[in-house]
């Protein structure tokens, strides 16, 4: 096993500390094959993601792509362009009149079946896990460390997270958390961190992050509940979800105990 | 006129700008793809550009070097046409995230530049498909962000430890089949 592999794995995750990125980027700068291999695994990642896609930047140069732009601006490619939207105006034109019979005939059955398809299409959207997780993170409804904490690095940290440079701010974050020991843990802190982790889709990460936080003496602790459940939701795991959310719907003096019998209902 | 001939037929009939050629290919792809734009948050509008986009790109590439199709033809653009929409919609969501104004690519260029990923993600995938059976199966999981819990219970590992040693060997494995590969490097960003 090479631990070069792992090294990168941490880098890509965002999940080094900010003394091994130094380190590690020193090591970057002096290592063409590292930053090489670097490159190969970003592409992987992406281009093996099915919820992604591995673009490249628009001034990028390759033989390729100069080749493909010059036949597209060319005579011939304008030809070929026209023949396309040709070809579809034709396609469309003589689809709904070969079949105008049957249409006329069918289209309030179509109309119906049009209807029923759109509502269950709009339910499943709805109730899809991810789509509730984005309805129902609310971010904004972060304390805010600036009128908390005169710590300006904090007040840093939080400003990335708002801008939604969560590798930067999780750098700080985790370097605040590790900096005092547990028994001086700011429970805000440790908010924000799994938050950030979990924008980052690091989500085992986020996970610890919130059991310590719903494990910790704090006021803050049973609002770990509220994140866990919205970790699970991204996660495509609405069961483990559902169970939290009864965890907190037991207990209605929990902040999010109105928003989690809402969520319930939609995950039934 | 056998499959092969006909999807030949096809593929000229998209080098030559043969409308009646075209005009087939609309019938077998279009609504497939409107379908999958449908499912995939997109409109009808968007699901007409996709296309024109998509056979836009094929026949650039087609254009520039000969074009061997090992699949069916009307898969070939079926996927190319998936592809184009997953652009699509990462360049929307990244315009949106980072509330920059992006300067508009020209359109022929923004054809190209889809062309050259497509390539290089045919690339890819004809590469994973030579690391294992195993390594195939536990990297999809692992790239389609699916928790090493689960990955560990799907495929019989015993801790998610196990699982992560495993991933990091079959990354490397398939790091070092696409960085040997020659069309990788003709494909490097410069």
């Amino acid at each position: 096993m090479n631990d070069l592999e792992k090294e990168i794995a941490l880098y890509l995750d965002g999940e080094m500390t900010p003394e091994q990125l130094l380190i590690f980027e020193e090591k970057i700068n002096n290592d063409t094959q590292l930053q090489q291999d670097i490159a190969t695994h970003k592409e992987m990642n992406s281009t093996y993601d099915e919820a992604n896609w591995n673009t490249v930047g628009p001034t990028t140069k390759n033989q390729k792509i100069s080749a493909y732009e010059a036949f597209l601006k060319s005579e011939e490619g304008k030809t070929i362009a026209t023949s396309i939207k040709n070809a579809e105006r034709a396609y469309f034109k003589t689809k709904p009149r070969s079949k105008v019979k049957k249409l006329l005939l069918y289209s309030a059955s179509i109309a119906a079946v049009f209807v029923i398809v759109f509502f269950v299409i709009s339910q499943l959207n709805t109730h899809d896990p991810q789509n509730l997780y984005a309805e129902y993170k609310n971010w904004n409804d972060l304390p805010s460390l600036t009128s908390r904490d005169s710590n300006t690095e904090l007040a840093e940290a939080e400003k990335l997270f708002r801008q939604q440079k969560y590798k930067a701010s999780l750098a700080i974050f985790t370097q605040y958390h590790q900096a005092v020991g547990p028994k001086d843990m700011n429970p805000q802190i440790l908010t924000y961190m799994g938050v950030t982790q979990l924008e980052l889709d690091q989500h085992e990460t986020a996970i610890k992050t919130f059991e310590t936080l719903l494990h910790s003496n704090t006021l803050d602790a049973p609002k770990a509940n509220w994140y866990l459940a919205l970790t699970y939701l991204k996660m495509n795991d609405p069961e483990k979800a559902k169970e939290i959310l009864n965890n907190i719907i037991g207990d209605p003096g929990n902040d999010h105990y109105q928003n989690a019998k809402e969520l319930i209902d939609e995950l039934k | 006129m056998t499959n092969k001939k006909y999807d030949d037929f096809l593929l000229h009939s998209l080098i030559t700008g043969n409308e009646v050629g075209i005009v087939e290919i609309y019938k077998k792809v279009y609504p497939k793809v409107l379908n999958y734009v449908l499912k995939h948050d997109g409109s009808e509008d968007d699901a007409k550009d996709v296309m024109q986009k998509a056979l836009l790109q094929l026949s650039a590439r087609a254009q520039v070097k000969e074009f061997h199709i090992t699949s069916s033809f009307e898969g070939y653009l079926f996927t190319t046409c998936k592809n184009v929409w997953r652009r699509e919609v990462k360049i929307s969501k990244s315009r949106v995230t980072n509330n920059e104004v992006i300067d508009l690519v020209h359109e022929e260029r923004e054809i190209a530049l889809a062309a050259f990923e497509q390539e290089k993600w045919e690339l890819f995938q004809e590469k994973l498909l030579e690391v294992s059976e195993n390594c195939q199966k536990i990297l999809t999981y692992f790239f389609n962000k699916t928790p090493y819990r689960k990955i560990a219970k799907a495929l019989g590992y015993a801790t998610e430890n196990t699982v992560r040693q495993r991933i990091f060997k079959c990354k490397a494995k398939l790091k070092e089949a696409i960085q040997s590969d020659s069309r990788y490097h003709e494909l490097k960003e410069l």
